[in-house]
């Protein structure tokens, strides 16, 4: 029970934190409780967000959403509560109460001030950036599929194969899904042993070039782009029959052409 | 094609269709406005495409047959909601001079910060890794002309299908809306023709909510709407709420959730459940409930624990076991979403699926 009751605070915590939009849903509460607890809307509203509360909080409520949902997004939970519209219908309460327009607009601002220092900006959170591509995806994965499409397209490919990394996996099915992969984000739909070792491996920070070579292979990978850390493995990824065609910033493009002896 | 069609036929997809085909379930209300058909025709919209998408999921039907009936199914619709607003006067749906003069200066400043955070994250990219699942099911079913039959991760088809996603295919609609969008890539559709979309409809379901406090005063409504996207915006204050999700992730069904059917659900519990006479039928309760079944699996289990909320508040309120059943009964797409995902797992279990 105790350690129930500690993950649901850690859950609690968790969505909350960093912030004090919590604070901010209280004092709109007892506001409306204090103001409008006699209007029927507001009654059910704060009703429903008790009755939520209780069920977010109570152990056993909380082990059956569990069962339900799993672990680790046991705080979507807490979408159910209207924190936004509970904060901006106080508020928006308190002010339209006032005699002008002057006034109300300064409160408005005010308010909107005590928000900006409760939370954080979107862009102060590093949340968007200018992207080159009407795709939205990294430039890096643009290039390097692009350039691995002509590849393929010059030399007769019909498929094209590829073993990469977190990042670049992430978005090259996003960008062009003809591209087949071993596996996708955090080694999900891996097939085998060998495509496995191969997603390991190649996240890795100390890579074995010669399990992702021989992997690579096995899998019919027919193109490899990686960060090869500083290091030089060219000898045994031209084992293996791989060639580099090509380099962009930390990583490395290398393309089987059935010459390797291993 | 020129991306200005394109644009035209996203406006028309997702603008113009909704907002006709709501007009058809609101054909019996008194009257109504633009803001309400829209957001009924979202409701009707998801609810028909997890209608649609889920059994031809199952029969192994390719996406264009998918594609040829939501754009069918939709087009009916949209012509009989037409048909029910012409007969009111097509000049009864736009906004007269008088009209505009009267809004208050707040509601054209909430208007201003919104249409602001609409051109970020349209002229903005967000990373998000959880898009290698979402987006690329969609690039995939493009690519393979199938629905979930072939693993978004790898391209490989599927051994067993996901059963986390067969019953929440959102993905799957947007690869919908992409091919009928003059087959604009998937990830465009996503990454700017959504956020442009359904950021305003998000808050058009709060503005429903803030209808139902400041009927009359019109400072009130702008000053709730300034405040809401104020509060959205600083909300990067952690990752997990919903407020995020909303600013940078509106693309990905789960967010969709968040932002847009969980208010939309507060508004109807409200207009339906908690009203001695419902303002809208009961139907649209249960579309609710089935429209947030295709956004997200995590959608199947927290609408039913919203609504059952509401359900039991108006229940013991109205002492009504009527409306207890009424509430249950709406539910019914979330419990049989879940019985069959239980299912799903037991066939597993025992190869049969």
């Amino acid at each position: 029970m105790k350690e129930l009751m500690t993950w649901i605070l850690s859950n609690w915590k968790m969505y909350w934190d960093g912030g004090y939009y919590q604070y901010l849903l209280l004092a709109a509460v007892i506001y409306l409780l204090v103001q409008k607890r006699k209007e029927k809307n507001t009654r059910f509203v704060l009703l429903y967000s008790a009755l939520l509360l209780f069920i977010f909080l109570c152990p056993l409520t909380a082990a059956i959403i569990h069962a339900c949902i799993g672990d680790e997004v046991y705080w979507r939970v807490l979408w159910l509560l209207p924190t936004v519209f509970l904060i901006a219908l106080a508020a928006a309460d308190l002010l339209k109460k006032r005699k002008t327009k002057i006034q109300k607009l300064t409160l408005m601002l005010l308010f909107s001030a005590i928000i900006a220092i409760s939370g954080k900006g979107m862009f102060a959170a590093n949340n968007f950036f200018l992207a080159d591509n009407p795709q939205k995806v990294p430039s890096e994965v643009v290039y390097l599929c692009n350039l691995i499409n002509n590849k393929a397209a010059a030399d007769g490919l019909e498929l094209v194969r590829l073993a990469t990394d977190e990042h670049i996996g992430a978005y090259a099915r996003v960008y062009d899904a003809s591209i087949l992969m071993p596996y996708g984000r955090r080694g999900k739909g891996s097939l085998g042993k060998y495509s496995q070792t191969l997603h390991k491996q190649i996240n890795s920070t100390e890579p074995d070039f010669k399990r992702i070579a021989k992997c690579a292979k096995k899998l019919q990978c027919n193109f490899i782009i990686m960060d090869l850390r500083g290091q030089s493995p060219m000898d045994t990824f031209s084992a293996y029959g791989y060639a580099k065609i090509g380099e962009l910033n930390k990583y490395t493009i290398f393309q089987l052409i059935e010459q390797g002896e291993a | 094609m020129h991306f200005t069609i394109k644009a035209l036929l996203a406006a028309f997809w997702l603008i113009f269709v909704p907002t006709a085909s709501g007009a058809l379930f609101l054909r019996k209300k008194e009257s109504f406005t633009l803001c309400e058909s829209f957001l009924t025709g979202y409701l009707f919209l998801f609810a028909a495409t997890e209608l649609l998408t889920v059994p031809m999921l199952f029969a192994n039907l390719p996406l264009h047959v998918l594609v040829i009936c939501y754009a069918a199914v939709m087009c009916i619709a949209a012509v009989g909601g037409l048909f029910s607003m012409k007969k009111r006067g097509f000049s009864t749906w736009f906004p007269t001079k008088k009209k505009l003069q009267g809004t208050s200066v707040f509601f054209w400043m909430a208007v201003l910060l919104i249409a602001l955070q609409v051109f970020v994250v349209v002229r903005y990219a967000h990373l998000d890794a959880d898009d290698a699942l979402y987006v690329a099911a969609s690039t995939t079913a493009i690519q393979e002309d199938s629905i979930f039959h072939v693993n978004s991760y790898t391209g490989n088809a599927y051994r067993e299908l996901p059963r986390r996603y067969i019953l929440s295919p959102f993905p799957i609609f947007l690869a919908v809306i992409s091919q009928l969008v003059g087959g604009l890539h998937a990830a465009i559709t996503a990454h700017t023709i959504f956020p442009a979309v359904f950021l305003p409809a998000s808050y058009l379901a709060l503005y429903q909510l803030a209808k139902k406090w400041f009927a009359k005063d019109k400072d009130a409504h702008g000053i709730f709407l300034f405040l809401a996207a104020v509060l959205f915006w600083f909300s990067a204050y952690s990752t997990y709420n919903s407020g995020s999700f909303q600013m940078i992730r509106i693309w990905q069904g789960k967010a969709l959730l968040a932002a847009f059917m969980l208010p939309l659900v507060i508004w109807l519990s409200l207009s339906v459940m908690m009203q001695e006479k419902p303002e809208y039928p009961w139907l649209f309760y249960g579309m609710a409930n089935l429209g947030a079944c295709l956004l997200t699996s995590v959608g199947i289990i927290l609408t039913p624990i919203m609504m059952g909320c509401f359900t039991l508040i108006g229940a013991i309120h109205f002492k009504s076991l009527r409306r207890l059943a009424a509430g249950l009964l709406c539910c019914l797409p979330s419990i049989i979403c879940g019985i069959a995902y239980i299912m799903i797992l037991v066939l597993r279990r025992y190869g049969i699926l």
